[in-house]
């Protein structure tokens, strides 16, 4: 009996939207930012008084300013960085799932 | 207008001020202060320790049926004797009162003798209890435990706190936390003769012990 | 002994005020080690325990009222127990209490002291002649120095603006005592206690207790208002004395109320207490209501037929508050208006209250006392008035008449009441409270360099402009900034181990399935026989799938790599630290001259 063989792009399996992670992975950066806000907590009791002047005081009020923008950037960074990655991933996850295969089959009555 | 008013006006009154009345009338029938015939006794004569007493009938001769105010012991209470006002004391809760009984002053002046009762219901530890006691007195008193009946326990120690004055000190407690301290002192008044004094003290060791066997915890279950 | 616990006055302010917060045990032990290294410069060495009453294995403990936490400090060659007591639970403790000491009674708060301490050592397992030492605010004075007196249950009793000892308490509570004083003054019964003269009862108890004196010290402020009331009968200051001016602003109460008769004092101070307490829970309102029984708020702005209407609807609630409440009110009222213009007149000459206070209050304080004599007035006629309404026949304007004329009297109580609240002099004697508190005492404590603010300590930098830092701020950063950097650290591992789980690992994952699946139609074609007719290979009944070849294509997963970013959050922590050393450093910069700021960052590290 004759057999014959067509191609096709199949989809293999369902698609599904994993955009939640997004958010999985930036509650950990929250978590990180919370410890900040912790330490700054601690810190910015030191100095009594908002209006306190000094070369000692000035730098460190600097130094601490520098420190949280740092920081605050790096966090902006990453939160990007998730977002890019996430979208990424469902992209190429919805790509594996499609495939090209070669179906043969046999036809009887011939 | 003006007229029809007052008329309801005073209709209501009426009505609302009989219900009034009625009440008023029920609250004092049910208080045992009023305008009643009592027992010619101190503990009757003074107002303050009347409050606590439950009847005018005895109990035994010469006792009357005590409540504390904190509603938390009762006890045969005798009837020579008065509660002191000013040192009477109920705590928030009825976590604890305290009971200063002495003879009434006006009477005899053969003996004068104090019993004190500090009821608590956060006791923690016996021998604590008794540590305060002995600590109130300033001296070492050694406890025995003499009746044990309705998950009461009643420890007595005799005590002479120098020449003049003896007494008996007792914990009497139970398994909820609730304890009573008492000290019963007495003295001999001035005008006692030593040879008398003796017999007297002895006579009144014996009414305290007859009236500690009267103290009991009103069990208030729920709490 | 090896080296005691230093026990500074300071420190003793600081752990009474760190009791108030109520910590849990691990936190009220590192508290208390931190207040030591800053007062004393020293690390409080050895195994620290604490224990506090509301965990009390007896509940009776929690429930008594009584509310204090022990703490027992084994050096190795030392060991010692310290008992840092609350004055009172709460409100309605607090007024009870306050109440029953004025009156010289009620004992058991001491008697729970003695079974809290009891307990703490079993509890600790130390043995019966270690070293008791307490601390107390307030009323927990009076608990715990009744406790030394009658059940030496300290040692040591250290106090702060603590309310005195009262003997006539005492003579109830204290057999001993009692049966001295009974021998001494030769009195056979109760009533004649209070025929001995306050002087001779007063100098008699502060012999009998002389010894055990020895073992109390209390700083007191020349402004707490507790102090100034302990000038009344009955009251009895033990130990030694430390007085210290914490409000230099005024010269204090006591002298003032010196002057006073007791009862007039504690007429005053009843009225003042309701009238204060209610006001402050629920504004004016509830000060009316808590002192003549009747809320006057609720008619007030009615008039003729409407006020009419609601007094008669609730006539009966009425008269029988005000036959409960107006008797004692109208006593106190009387006695302070017949005292007023020396009680706010010695207020005014020393500052408490300003000239205009003082006039308003004494003016609406006599239009209450009125309107309360008339209401006392129509109550002695109103069993008449009562008897009358119950006869139809009677006239009734005269009712009416009665009627409004006690509203007429219930609203200028209100609106005097409102005119004494709006001039402030509440708020103003309130402040006098202030100096009753534990932070006033703190900040009387300061010198050049230390003060403090709130219960922290502030040290002054003096090299140039005075630069103020909070030393026990810097502290708590220099030893707590590294658990915390070190939390973040273990916070940002957490994240790349996410980060490979929800990607790299999800990513594979996904293949899997995709393989299965794959694996599946090569494995059994003849499963996917749809794929025939979903393709348009028609019909489908004589065809057969013999074989399925997926060309499969899997890239591997792209924008994955964190690397950058998870190397600036490393960073972060890391500078972090330094950022925590140059802090330190100019912290220490800017008090050079001080040795021992540097040690205290060094030994912050080790609590």
């Amino acid at each position: 009996m004759p057999q014959f063989t067509f191609s096709v792009t199949e989809q293999l399996i369902p698609n599904q939207d994993y955009t939640d992670k997004k958010k999985q992975l930036r509650t950990h950066v929250d978590n990180m930012r919370a410890d900040d806000d912790e330490f700054y907590v601690l810190v910015n009791n030191i100095i009594v008084g908002e209006d306190q002047k000094g070369k000692i005081i000035d730098a460190m009020k600097k130094e601490t300013t520098a420190r949280k923008d740092r920081d605050e950037s790096i966090y902006a960074d990453v939160t990007s960085k998730i977002s890019k990655a996430v979208n990424s991933f469902n992209e190429q996850v919805a790509d594996i799932k499609k495939q090209r295969l070669s179906v043969t089959y046999e036809d009887k009555t011939e | 207008m003006k007229g029809k008013f007052i008329v309801a006006l005073i209709i209501t009154i009426f009505v609302l001020g009989g219900c009034a009345m009625d009440n008023e009338n029920e609250s004092k029938s049910s208080s045992a202060n009023e305008a009643k015939e009592f027992p010619e006794v101190a503990a009757f004569e003074d107002e303050f320790t009347r409050s606590f007493l439950e009847s005018t009938e005895t109990t035994r001769e010469g006792y009357y049926s005590f409540v504390s105010k904190s509603n938390s012991f009762k006890m045969d209470f005798p009837q020579d004797m008065i509660i002191n006002e000013e040192s009477h004391t109920v705590e928030p809760d009825d976590r604890g009162e305290y009971i200063y009984m002495e003879y009434n002053p006006e009477g005899s002046k053969d003996l004068y003798a104090v019993r004190t009762i500090q009821y608590t219901n956060f006791m923690t530890d016996e021998a604590n209890s008794k540590k305060q006691i002995s600590n109130s007195l300033d001296l070492e008193l050694e406890f025995n435990e003499i009746s044990l009946n309705n998950d009461q326990k009643l420890q007595l120690a005799d005590f002479e706190y120098d020449e003049e004055i003896s007494g008996i000190a007792a914990l009497i407690s139970n398994s909820k936390n609730q304890e009573l301290q008492i000290i019963a002192d007495i003295q001999c008044g001035e005008s006692t003769q030593s040879d008398t004094c003796t017999s007297k003290k002895e006579k009144e060791k014996e009414k305290i012990m007859e009236w500690l066997e009267t103290i009991e915890f009103i069990n208030t279950e729920g709490r | 002994m090896g080296n005691k616990i230093i026990i500074t006055p300071s420190l003793q302010a600081r752990l009474l005020d760190l009791e108030y917060h109520n910590l849990d045990s691990t936190k009220f032990v590192e508290q208390f080690k931190q207040i030591y290294l800053e007062e004393t410069g020293q690390l409080l060495e050895g195994e620290i325990q604490s224990y506090n009453s509301n965990k009390s294995t007896y509940s009776a403990i929690s429930e008594s009222g009584y509310n204090g936490t022990a703490v027992y400090i084994d050096t190795g060659d030392s060991q010692e127990l310290f008992i840092v007591s609350q004055g009172s639970q709460d409100t309605v403790d607090w007024l009870y209490n306050i109440k029953a000491m004025f009156a010289g009674r009620s004992i058991s708060q001491a008697l729970a002291t003695d079974k809290f301490v009891d307990e703490a050592k079993k509890k600790f397992e130390v043995s019966e002649d270690v070293e008791v030492t307490g601390f107390s605010h307030s009323l927990a004075h009076n608990n715990n120095t009744v406790a030394l007196l009658n059940y030496d249950t300290f040692d040591q009793v250290y106090s702060i603006n603590g309310a005195q000892t009262n003997y006539y308490q005492q003579y109830f509570a204290d057999r001993n005592f009692q049966l001295e004083v009974r021998k001494n003054f030769s009195i056979s019964s109760s009533k004649e206690l209070y025929e001995i003269p306050p002087q001779d009862l007063h100098d008699f108890a502060m012999e009998f207790y002389g010894d055990k004196a020895k073992n109390i010290h209390q700083t007191i402020s020349k402004d707490d208002p507790l102090y100034a009331v302990s000038v009344v009968r009955g009251f009895f200051t033990l130990g030694s004395i430390t007085m210290v001016d914490t409000n230099p602003d005024v010269p204090g109460l006591r002298e003032l109320i010196a002057d006073i008769p007791d009862d007039v004092i504690k007429d005053f101070q009843e009225l003042a207490i309701d009238f204060a307490v209610a006001s402050n829970e629920g504004g004016t309102n509830e000060g009316v209501k808590e002192l003549i029984g009747i809320d006057v708020g609720a008619f007030k702005d009615k008039e003729g037929m409407e006020l009419a209407g609601h007094i008669i609807a609730n006539y009966d609630t009425m008269v029988r508050a005000l036959n409960e409440k107006l008797p004692p009110l109208l006593d106190r009222v009387q006695t302070v208006t017949a005292n007023s213009n020396e009680i706010f007149g010695s207020l005014e000459e020393a500052g408490y209250i300003t000239e205009r206070q003082k006039e308003v209050t004494i003016d609406h304080l006599t239009r209450i006392e009125k309107s309360l004599i008339d209401i006392e007035d129509i109550l002695k006629d109103n069993v008449n008035l009562r008897d009358k309404l119950n006869n139809p026949f009677l006239g009734a304007g005269n009712e009416i008449v009665t009627i409004l004329r006690l509203a007429s009297n219930l609203v200028e109580i209100y609106m005097s009441y409102k005119e004494i609240e709006k001039t402030g002099i509440l708020k103003r004697l309130e402040s006098i409270k202030d100096s009753h508190g534990l932070q006033e005492m703190l900040s009387s404590m300061s010198d050049g360099l230390k003060s403090y603010i709130g219960a922290d300590m502030i040290y002054t930098s003096t090299k140039g402009e005075p630069i103020k830092v909070n030393i026990s701020a810097a502290l708590q950063m220099y030893q707590k900034a590294i658990p915390i950097l070190e939390a973040k650290s273990t916070k940002i591992s957490n994240f790349e181990k996410a980060i490979k789980h929800e990607l790299d690992e999800s990513y594979k994952g996904e293949k899997r399935k995709v393989q299965d699946e794959i694996n599946q139609m090569e494995s059994s074609p003849s499963s996917y026989r749809f794929l025939l007719s979903k393709h348009g290979f028609y019909p489908t009944f004589n065809k057969e799938i013999k074989s399925i070849r997926v060309h499969e294509i899997f890239y591997p997963l792209e924008d994955n790599d964190f690397a950058e970013q998870l190397e600036e959050l490393k960073k972060s922590v890391e500078s972090g630290k330094l950022y925590i050393e140059k802090y330190r450093q100019a912290i220490e910069d800017l008090f050079e001259e001080e040795e021992n700021v540097s040690q205290l960052f060094d030994l912050s590290r080790r609590i």
